[in-house]
């Protein structure tokens, strides 16, 4: 009974390797698009193409090593940035100094956001009189220039 | 002929000084003789560059290498095509490039207007010439393209030395989209020069009305059409030339062409409301200047060699001095801006925040926080390093694809939801019964076919979004043609084809628009594939077969080649798709001898659907087989439909208007009508 259980166990363990392997691919692939290869490409590891690479296959090989270690992606790319310097992953972390990358482009949206409401609401409670009182500051030489034109061509019918 | 091109040089900056100066004085003196004479200046400036420019050319062609910048860039057997291409292929061919182009603008645009906007003419003569001779500036004293060669000799004494051949055009950029993509790119870039020079007139001359939109509403969208025609060529190119299986990678070059194309389209669609309703007057003076800026600023780092690109192939110290023309046009700009507040007031009050005219501000927000997003990202590193140790700084740090997509995704989704909301807006307010009316059934239908495509497996958020806003918007467009048309075949009895054309030329702007905008989902859409990208890499040898998903790749011949410029190393293989044979790929490997560098040339078979796309990336070590790299790409294909889509529309926006037929006629008063019920309900 025990060895039926553990050759079922290992028909279905052989069954279920290719599909660790893609799952493994994927999730090499996941690890090394957060990552920058050190050649000095400045391209994304797994998207580096030069010929010959001394950098892409070992550090790839390296997440490969550390995946099958169980070691997950948060704890994958800060060994990297321990090895080779931040500059190893493609994004800043999240934490200290390195925290206003990822929020200073909502911060100013939010502002922007304050900014609209403030001039819209600004704009709303004018009155007509003051919207008035601004045209007529406005350049309108244009319409005194079509005026004349228009005179000018004006032919009386008898 | 390079002792003429240095005088050319020189005599544009004289020329372009001396515009500058009697355009200025003319206008204090009250003198139209002397505003006369800036004028001829600017004109014969142009001539002067282009002296310049064709002594350049003339220089490549006849393999001169005594001159550095063709001996850095050139070889002889460079194919003629190449060779002109290799004028603006460097750092100081493409300084005189950018140049020449201003002043080729400059004549044009004086040419044109200098009858019908007198007063303002002089300030847009003087603004284009400080460009101008800040450009020819650095190229006679800091990047000069016509220096020769000077080697220091045994008793300290310099003499000439003319190498017997040149290290050859840079690889990458022996493509001939590279031909045309700079020039195009440059044609936006500097585009921008106009809008910007009549901005500062028309604050200069106290005209701040809507002339200056007016007067130069076409240039804007000229610039603006090359500008993004410029960045999706650039795209292609990657795509096909650098194989790395993309066409977009975040790099700070890409940036730096995108982040004054946002600000630009945030100004095309707030000068609209300047036109409309006298308001954002001031805002559309602060985005014509920004936009500007950021042309130079985007020279600026790229060539300063401040961030790291890729694109690292025309760097120099330059930087200092374009910082320089920034500081001084900025705060120069602002501060005329700052004067003139006054004079830029409202002309009209908001009535309701949900209005064509608040959803334009949205707009503008939205478009103004992505460019800030990929500014923010793309300076970073520069200020990370440079902040101190005690904040956390200190450190340099690369900010790649995965934050721009992470933080711009989000941004421009909310873009396309604007895209299919504010155009059916009505100016002032909008009644919740027109809202109902025009956005029900596309949101309805949009929704619907969001949960189909949620059981077919397409469960990644952002993707699954995009295509929604997708199909919302692409329906709202179709809704706002169907409408125009039908009541343009009732009451004319054209077909419906007929109908469609006739309401797009009668009213250019609005339904070249409306195209401009289906371009965008398409290309949003192709965009939104890169989420579903594939890839393997495979030994092949002759016989062997590589499989990826329905394709099946059967390598059949690798074949070396001697090719005038380069060595050749080509693969043949054959494709099956579901076993059946559907085409031949040639991926191929290329060795330039001049400059001792590999290419890769990609293969690609492309359909609507999707693009396989097979890199030649190298022999295996057993030298017998090749290393081939093959990515599964869906939806790329409408990226450029987009593209193209999106540069009709911008080609229609740009026609007059066809005249109105005789308003007697049942068909326009059918057609006002619904014009009326539209927009103003």
């Amino acid at each position: 009974m025990n060895n039926t259980r553990r050759n079922l166990l290992l028909a279905l363990l052989v069954l279920a390797a290719p599909f660790a392997l893609a799952a493994d691919r994927e999730r090499i692939k996941e690890i090394t698009s957060n990552m920058i290869c050190m050649c000095g490409c400045n391209q994304l590891l797994g998207a580096c193409n030069h010929l010959n690479c001394p950098t892409r296959g070992p550090m790839t090989d390296e997440v490969a090593k550390m995946l099958d270690e169980g070691k997950t992606q948060e704890q994958i790319l800060p060994a990297f940035a321990d090895k080779y310097g931040l500059r190893v992953l493609a994004a800043p972390p999240a934490s200290g100094f390195n925290l206003s990358a990822w929020i200073m482009p909502f911060v100013a949206l939010a502002i922007g956001f304050i900014a609209v409401g403030y001039v819209a609401r600004r704009w709303k409670s004018r009155s007509p009189e003051q919207a008035a009182e601004a045209q007529s500051e406005i350049d309108t030489s244009k319409y005194h220039k079509r005026l004349q034109d228009e005179l000018d061509n004006y032919t009386p019918e008898d | 002929m390079a002792q003429v091109g240095q005088f050319a040089l020189a005599m544009a900056v004289v020329v372009a000084a001396y515009s500058i100066v009697a355009s200025l004085l003319g206008i204090r003196l009250k003198s139209d003789k002397l505003i006369a004479s800036g004028r001829n200046a600017a004109i014969g400036t142009f001539a002067c560059v282009t002296m310049a420019m064709v002594s350049l050319g003339y220089l490549f062609l006849v393999d001169d290498f005594s001159i550095n910048y063709i001996a850095e860039h050139s070889n002889r057997d460079l194919p003629v095509y190449f060779k002109i291409s290799a004028v603006w292929g460097g750092q100081e061919g493409s300084l005189l490039f950018w140049g020449w182009l201003l002043t080729v603008y400059s004549a044009l645009v004086i040419v044109q207007n200098w009858r019908k906007h007198t007063a303002m003419m002089p300030y847009v003569t003087a603004v284009l010439m400080s460009s101008a001779v800040f450009f020819a500036g650095m190229n006679l004293f800091v990047v000069n393209p016509f220096n020769q060669i000077v080697v220091l000799q045994p008793g300290g004494v310099n003499a000439l030395f003319v190498p017997p051949d040149g290290a050859g055009l840079n690889p990458l950029l022996q493509y001939i989209l590279m031909v045309i993509h700079p020039p195009i790119l440059y044609l936006g870039f500097v585009g921008f020069a106009v809008p910007f020079a009549f901005a500062i007139a028309a604050m200069a001359s106290r005209q701040m009305g809507d002339t200056w939109i007016r007067t130069t509403r076409r240039w804007t969208m000229v610039a603006w059409f090359f500008l993004g025609v410029g960045i999706l060529l650039g795209g292609k190119w990657a795509y096909v030339e650098l194989g790395w299986g993309g066409f977009w990678a975040w790099d700070p070059v890409e940036n730096a062409s995108l982040m004054p194309w946002l600000i630009a389209t945030a100004f095309l669609h707030s000068v609209m409301v300047q036109e409309k309703k006298g308001m954002m007057k001031v805002w559309n003076m602060v985005l014509i200047i920004l936009t500007y800026i950021m042309c130079i600023f985007g020279t600026f780092l790229t060539r300063s060699g401040l961030v790291s690109s890729v694109h690292a192939f025309a760097q120099s110290p330059i930087g200092g001095y374009f910082l320089a023309f920034i500081v001084i046009g900025l705060s120069g700009s602002l501060y005329l801006l700052l004067d003139r507040l006054n004079y830029l007031k409202s002309d009209n009050q908001m009535e309701s925040l949900v209005s064509r005219e608040s959803s334009f501000m949205f707009n503008n927000l939205i478009l103004l926080a992505s460019c800030f997003a990929v500014f923010w990202g793309t300076i970073f590193p520069v200020i990370s390093e440079a902040a101190p140790e005690w904040m956390g700084g200190g450190v340099k740090v690369t900010v790649g694809p995965p934050f721009f997509n992470r933080v711009n995704v989000p941004i421009a989704i909310f873009l396309m939801f604007l895209t299919g909301v504010g155009p059916l807006l009505a100016w002032r307010k909008a009644s919740t019964n027109s809202l109902k009316r025009n956005f029900l059934w596309p949101a309805g239908i949009a929704l619907a076919a969001g949960v189909v495509l949620f059981f077919q497996g397409v469960d990644h958020f952002y993707a699954w979004l995009a295509v929604v806003m997708s199909i919302f918007v692409s329906l709202t467009i179709a809704r706002e043609f169907y409408k125009g048309a039908r009541a343009r075949s009732v009451g004319s009895g054209e077909n419906f084809v007929e109908a469609v054309v006739n309401l797009t030329l009668r009213n250019t702007r609005r339904y070249g628009g409306y195209i401009v905008h289906f371009g965008f989902v398409l290309l949003f859409l192709g965009w939104s594939g890169q989420a579903f990208t594939t890839d393997t890499q495979a030994e092949a040898g002759i016989g062997d077969t590589i499989t990826m998903r329905q394709y099946t790749l059967r390598m059949d011949r690798l074949a070396v080649e001697e090719v005038q410029n380069y060595t050749s190393t080509k693969a043949t293989i054959s494709l099956f798709e579901n076993g059946e044979k559907v085409g031949v790929l040639y991926p191929e490997r290329r060795f330039y001898s001049s400059s001792g560098q590999p290419t890769t040339e990609v293969a690609i078979w492309s359909t609507i659907k999707e693009d396989l796309y097979v890199v030649f990336a190298g022999p295996a070590p057993d030298g017998k087989k090749a290393i081939m790299q093959v990515y599964l790409n869906p939806l790329v294909a409408w990226v450029w439909i987009g593209g193209i889509i999106l540069g009709l529309g911008t080609l229609i926006a740009m026609l007059p208007n066809k005249k109105s037929a005789p308003r007697t006629s049942q068909a326009s008063r059918v057609e006002e009508k619904i014009e009326v019920e539209q927009h103003t309900t």
